[in-house]
């Protein structure tokens, strides 16, 4: 049998990033508390202003603006990061297969409705749906601006995941192994987790990872058009406020990209590339699941 | 029995068409109450030092927006006005529009030829070691965000380069640089459409028949089974459109080419300075204009889809 690369790559630096997520933090070389000196006094006299430059000062990958680590920064953020981005495909998938299922019979109410949110929201751009949404006047200085945003970013696209799972269903409907089980009487909710799931499982889990990929790119451009998921103002003169995000996550290290490719590009460069390898461990998963799943089909 | 038929399918396809004139009012329509509705701040001091930022919705206020943006297109023919004095939206979008359709028309049929020839290259090689220039590369390039690539090659083009003036706007191929980039990730969207669409019509038996009457593989390939799979890469017209404008997005405010989106920016109200974000005038014109033209650039690409197919006779 062929060995399966993709999983096993994805397995593995999954695992990396559960790592650094979880036991990162406690690591001794990385600053839990975040702290920064925006000036430093190297023992040869002069001044030196944050940022610092990778490998300068004990700064293995640089620091930011306020002379925070880069790499405490990281890998304080990926908890962050990682609990946005999976609450909204947990929440989207949550809601997406309850509405597809109820279509798989592609008539009546739930495909229809399905269908119409789907072609609504994937005409226009997710990031420009998203960001005019979040960018809404009663949103931008709610308290749960965060919860809020997972819902929205969520909601957009469950669309797109309900209609794509009716289809499949649907499709599943037709073949006789369902009309034998309707045929010997088996209860409908036997019929989805027995028959359906099992069937629609493998693609479901498939489409999960690398719908994950997709979330983390998504905040990133966000982030780039400075729309964060969570957010306080704060005045900095007169009606003049700078935004903060409030959680640690990698977005808002980006959203300087523009000023810093020419100061500092240190600064945006490794949380794109944390973003980036996140995105590609998630698609490798998916398709390394993908290839698990369909091992028995003939290639 | 004949004519019934064909009374049939054109009613068929008129519903179809009136469906998606439907959803595609209900969409402006969408975008046009999301963006009248009013952000007036008021700002009170604070006994302590400082102001505090007040928002309140009122009906009222949302009702005038929208009755005067209903006036303005019914009595001014005009989509409003701008910041600027004597600007309408309309002056705004001459402008803009032109700069960006240089970068979307070349990057369009950029992606639409190359993805087609790297999705029919990774289908070919998709069991031998070439794979990994194949699937692989698409899927690599899938994987990584525009952002990335663009702050990556900006930064690499300005210290290798820094004589082609790529990112300059006043060359006559500031496009250039910005198109290809723009394109990267729709590219990589249509290889991975055009090699399913491929691989799902395998062990098809016209295949076989055309296999053992001795046609070459690339004959097969792009005589009968492109020609199947046409019709459905041909129905992602649309949402390679999508992709498109959304990278088009990132890489002009980036790179700072001042194009559809750039203004886009800039018409969000909050300017982006090192220090502050100030809340200038939110243009909501300037934003429904914008909102518009890439609604119809989305419009235009489904329509070329369908022009294709139906002149491909594969309807």
């Amino acid at each position: 049998m062929k060995k399966n690369y993709y999983l096993w790559l994805g397995i593995f630096l999954a695992s990396i990033l559960a790592v650094i997520t979880f036991i990162g933090p406690y690591l001794p070389f990385v600053d839990k508390e975040l702290t920064g000196e925006r000036l430093l006094f190297p023992a040869d006299g002069g001044v030196l202003v944050a940022p610092f430059a990778p490998s300068e000062q004990g700064y293995l990958l640089g620091s930011d603006r306020e002379g925070r680590d880069m790499l405490s920064l990281i890998i304080v953020g990926a908890k962050d990061t990682f609990f946005i981005v999976f609450s909204i495909v947990i929440i989207r998938y949550a809601i997406a297969i309850p509405l597809g299922l109820f279509g798989l019979k592609n008539t009546g109410f739930f495909p229809w409705f399905v269908r119409w949110w789907n072609q609504l929201f994937s005409s226009f751009p997710v990031v420009i749906t998203a960001a005019l949404i979040l960018c809404l006047p009663p949103l931008l200085f709610h308290d749960q601006r965060m919860f809020i945003a997972i819902w929205v970013i969520a909601l957009i696209e469950v669309g797109r995941v309900a209609f794509i799972i009716q289809k499949q269903a649907y499709d599943l409907s037709q073949k006789p192994f369902i009309e034998a089980g309707v045929t010997i009487g088996v209860r409908p909710i036997r019929m989805i987790s027995g028959y359906y799931l099992p069937n629609l499982g493998p693609e479901i889990i498939v489409n999960f990872f690398s719908d994950i990929a997709r979330v983390v790119m998504l905040i990133g451009q966000l982030a780039i058009l400075n729309v964060f998921i969570s957010q306080i103002f704060v005045q900095t003169g007169y009606f003049s406020f700078t935004i903060f995000n409030t959680s640690n996550d990698w977005a808002t290290l980006i959203k300087e990209a523009r000023r810093d490719f020419i100061q500092a590009i240190w600064i945006p460069f490794y949380p794109m590339l944390a973003i980036v390898i996140s995105a590609f461990t998630f698609n490798l998963l998916g398709e390394g699941l993908r290839q698990h799943f369909n091992r028995h089909l003939p290639s | 029995m004949i004519y019934i038929d064909k009374i049939w399918g054109v009613m068929n396809s008129i519903k179809a068409l009136l469906k998606q004139v439907i959803l595609y009012i209900v969409i402006i329509c969408a975008l046009i109450l999301i963006v009248l509705i009013p952000r007036d701040f008021t700002v009170a001091p604070l006994e302590t030092k400082g102001l505090e930022i007040h928002y309140q919705f009122s009906w009222t206020a949302y009702g005038e927006n929208i009755t005067r943006f209903i006036s303005g297109i019914w009595n001014h023919h005009s989509l409003g006005a701008t910041q600027y004095e004597r600007v309408t939206v309309e002056d705004e979008l001459v402008r803009y529009v032109p700069r960006s359709l240089q970068i979307i028309i070349p990057a369009f049929l950029l992606s639409m030829i190359l993805g087609i020839l790297k999705g029919v290259y990774d289908y070919v090689h998709r069991y031998n070691k070439r794979s990994i220039l194949g699937n692989g590369l698409t899927w690599l390039f899938q994987s990584i965000p525009d952002f990335f690539i663009v702050v990556c090659i900006q930064w690499g083009v300005t210290l290798l380069f820094p004589s082609l003036k790529l990112l300059s706007q006043n060359t006559s191929y500031s496009f250039l640089l910005p198109a290809i980039l723009v394109s990267i990730y729709p590219m990589m969207y249509t290889a991975r459409i055009t090699s399913n669409a491929l691989s799902n019509e395998d062990g098809q038996y016209y295949i076989k028949v055309a296999q053992s009457k001795g046609f070459s593989q690339k004959r097969v390939i792009y005589k009968h089974i492109f020609a199947n799979a046409l019709k459905s890469i041909l129905s992602h017209t649309t949402s390679i459109m999508v992709h498109l404008v959304t990278s088009l997005l990132i890489v002009e405010y980036l790179l700072g080419y001042q194009g559809l989106s750039y203004r886009l920016f800039t018409a969000l109200g909050y300017k982006y300075s090192a220090e502050a974000v100030s809340f200038s005038l939110f243009e909501s014109g300037v934003i429904i204009g914008i909102g518009l033209v890439f609604m119809s650039l989305v419009i235009l690409a489904q329509f070329t889809g369908y022009l294709l197919k139906r002149s491909l006779r594969i309807l």
